[in-house]
């Protein structure tokens, strides 16, 4: 039991690095979406930070070992907003593209609302972690992120094989 | 299990690396998105050939050999254009099997020269795959002058032409030949 709340309060602070990060080195994405649901770009240039930063926070929450309820209650606090997002784009009726992982690839809407219960696993396992210790988390993380950064690398090394193939086709050499 | 200063190091260098390959993947799309913009893209456009379509090799002042061919492809370049420049450098001064071709300049003199310094031997414009031509003549005969272009001929009438943007896209135009050999006599048998 408590090793599989471990399991899934870890691979959701795994999400949550690679969700804040993007972010966070890509503002833009994120401030369009809040800019076109709310209209107002300042909120938006707000939000825009603040979500990440939470985003990020949260995950220090659960690794570095702080109360469980405050690791939960940052999950549901997740959770809600981005499905009240999702709610909102989808009564406007408009498209709004999705600022999820930094991107804009998809769209606002009731997948957001469909994620809740996710955010609500991932708060209840928060709950169970009591048994674990710091370097424990810790340890587990790491490979998380190790495991992300390879994630990372395939869209790029794809994007420099097509580059290079291009280049050469083009204008030659090697 | 590594002491927990170990473990944020690796964080530490394992967010760097995540957040270096999203700037570079970031990067890639940034330099895709500009090809498609400029339209430097590695992709073959038809050519309508018109009135020559279907019409005998000859006809349009190629080789009468290729009037008989069953599968064959007649490569037109420009000495003045830097594609044909590349694709002439990688024939490394030998030209491909079922492969023919037409050098748009103004002189065969000029021809030569540009051959020759791909590599190609003094001999070459006599060899018959390959011919000089100034451009009047091709807009005469096809009405078209587009180089690097392909003209695939196929049971000797031609069938279809495409602009090469590139050395693979030449590449990718070289037609398929399957030659038999002549069947080898047992001589142990016809003794």
């Amino acid at each position: 039991m408590a090793t599989t709340s471990a399991l899934i309060a870890i691979a959701a602070c795994v999400v949550l690095v690679w969700s804040g990060l993007e972010k966070l080195r890509n503002r833009v994405p994120l401030a369009e979406t809040v800019s076109t649901l709310t209209g107002s770009p300042t909120f938006a240039s707000r939000v825009a930070i603040i979500v990440p930063g939470f985003e990020l926070a949260t995950v220090g929450v659960v690794v570095l070992g702080a109360p469980a309820y405050l690791a939960s209650a940052m999950f549901v606090a997740l959770g809600a907003t981005f499905a009240i997002a999702g709610a909102w784009a989808r009564r406007t009726g408009r498209v709004i593209p999705c600022a999820c992982f930094g991107g804009t690839a998809g769209r606002l809407g009731l997948r957001q609302v469909g994620a809740l219960p996710l955010w609500l696993v991932a708060a209840w396992a928060a709950l169970h972690l009591g048994s674990f210790t710091v370097p424990e988390r810790l340890a587990v993380f790491t490979w998380g992120v190790v495991g992300l950064g390879a994630a990372r690398a395939v869209p790029a090394l794809r994007g420099y094989a097509a580059a290079r193939h291009d280049r050469r086709a083009l204008v030659g050499g090697r | 299990m590594g002491s927990p200063l170990v473990l944020v190091l690796i964080i530490a260098l394992g967010v760097g690396q995540f957040l270096l390959f999203g700037a570079l993947a970031e990067a890639y799309r940034d330099i895709r998105q500009l090809r498609e913009q400029t339209g430097a893209l590695d992709r073959v456009m038809p050519i309508d050939l018109g009135t020559a379509h279907g019409g005998t090799p000859s006809r349009f002042g190629l080789h009468p050999d290729l009037d008989s061919a069953v599968r064959a492809v007649v490569i037109y370049l420009e000495n003045r254009c830097g594609t044909c420049r590349l694709i002439v450098d990688s024939l490394n001064g030998g030209i491909p099997r079922g492969m023919w071709l037409v050098v748009v300049t103004e002189s065969r003199a000029a021809a030569l020269e540009w051959l020759t310094g791909a590599g190609f031997g003094e001999s070459i414009l006599e060899s018959g795959r390959v011919m000089a031509v100034p451009a009047q003549d091709i807009d005469q005969h096809l009405g078209i002058t587009v180089t690097p272009m392909a003209l695939e001929i196929e049971n000797g009438r031609l069938v279809r032409a495409t602009s090469i943007p590139s050395v693979r896209q030449f590449y990718n135009a070289v037609p398929t030949t399957i030659s038999l050999a002549p069947p080898t006599l047992n001589q142990e048998v016809h003794a």
